[in-house]
């Protein structure tokens, strides 16, 4: 097991519950009604997020400060709070102070809320923060879309389990969204491609390759899936193989983002 | 359209994907590495990125494994300085750690000599 398995996995965990806070709540908003569970669903999320934000804090500060015991030194916290990245993670932890207290709430907006902070937050936690503040915005604009999809999916097949069917309505919300939501991936992404720079060889020479190729291999099929939801319907199998498949290009971003390019 | 967004989005994925810098690598380093100098008062590490002082740092340490002091780091930006005192002459290993300002982990070593 790699070493760096239990930051992969609570940072996972951690874009599993900010898409659905994201995306999830803001479908519901859309969708304008609150199914059975759905609510619930969402304060699972806050609570999921504020426990994995914390987790990933931990994870971080101990790796930057060298050992665990750094977290009871008032030296080391002074030295983060200093850092570039300190800002940023001290206000993670009060969006996940934040996202403990919604585990109480009943309107959605304010899960939506959360999730978009999150996503503006998480902009300076990685490597966006090594670039400029275009792709800090192009970042969002990425992330956010892919959170919004991803999220909204989970939310589906929530109503759908609520609704003991596949609502067409929600399917609608989907057709209009869905090509805003691909185009402001595209557009995120080919700018962020602009700034930084991959080169098709890295899809096979190194593991950070390897990774992004899995992802793109990933998201042909969940594209798949969509164009099929368009074209024939959806099925609870369908539904649910797509957005398996959202969660798991989440779970390769969450690699990837601790991945050494090169 | 739809035939667009296929290759589009795999596009998307491959460029939000390449918004990870490099980790900090050394760039070079002050004395340079594998060089033979006077006795420096510092070492300057140079690298790939910004990293952050308060979290980074070197070891010393002569060909017997003996530990020289070193002083506190200090940098800006990309540049780690970290004063040095009572190098003599003989080969020296340095081993370096750095936090880049992504939070990333990086190390590596060098070895540079000093001159009788």
């Amino acid at each position: 097991m790699s070493s760096d398995a239990p930051l992969i996995l609570v940072r996972a965990l951690h874009f599993w519950a900010a898409a659905t806070l994201f995306g999830g709540a803001g479908f519901l908003l859309v969708l304008r009604r609150l199914p059975a569970g759905t609510l619930a669903l969402l304060r699972v999320a806050a609570g999921a997020a504020a426990l994995t934000g914390v987790g990933w804090f931990v994870l971080v500060f101990t790796a930057v400060a060298g050992s665990g015991g750094a977290l009871v030194e008032p030296d080391a916290w002074a030295a983060f709070a200093a850092a570039p990245f300190g800002s940023p993670w001290l206000a993670r932890l009060a969006l996940c102070a934040v996202a403990a207290a919604l585990v109480a709430a009943r309107r959605p907006a304010l899960f939506c809320w959360l999730g978009a902070a999150l996503v503006i937050d998480q902009a300076w936690l990685g490597h966006a923060a090594n670039g400029p503040p275009l792709g800090v915005a192009f970042y969002w604009l990425h992330v956010g879309s892919g959170f919004a999809w991803v999220g909204a999916l989970v939310m589906l097949c929530a109503v759908a389990r609520a609704e003991r069917r596949i609502p067409r309505d929600g399917l609608a919300i989907f057709a209009w969204l869905g090509v805003p939501i691909v185009i402001t991936l595209v557009g995120g992404g080919l700018v962020e491609a602009a700034l930084r720079g991959v080169t098709p060889a890295d899809l096979v020479a190194t593991p950070y390759g390897r990774i992004i190729a899995a992802k793109i291999l990933v998201l042909a099929a969940m594209l798949g899936l969509a164009q099929r939801h368009r074209a024939r319907g959806a099925t609870r199998l369908t539904l649910r193989l797509e957005t398996a498949l959202g969660l798991l290009v989440l779970a390769l971003a969450a690699a990837l983002g601790i991945t050494p390019p090169g | 359209m739809n035939r667009l967004i296929l290759p589009a989005a795999l596009a998307a994925t491959l460029a939000g994907t390449a918004t990870a810098a490099a980790h900090a690598q050394l760039e070079r380093a002050v004395p340079a590495v594998g060089s033979t100098v006077a006795a420096p008062d510092h070492i300057a590490l140079f690298f790939s990125e910004g990293v952050v002082p308060g979290f980074s740092g070197i070891a010393v340490a002569d060909a017997e494994g003996h530990a020289v002091k070193t002083g506190k780091p200090s940098g800006k930006g990309a540049e780690l300085d970290v004063p040095v005192s009572g190098l003599r002459a003989g080969t020296y290993l340095v081993r370096w750690h750095a936090v880049s300002v992504d939070t990333h982990k990086t190390q590596g070593s060098f070895r540079f000599t000093v001159a009788p």
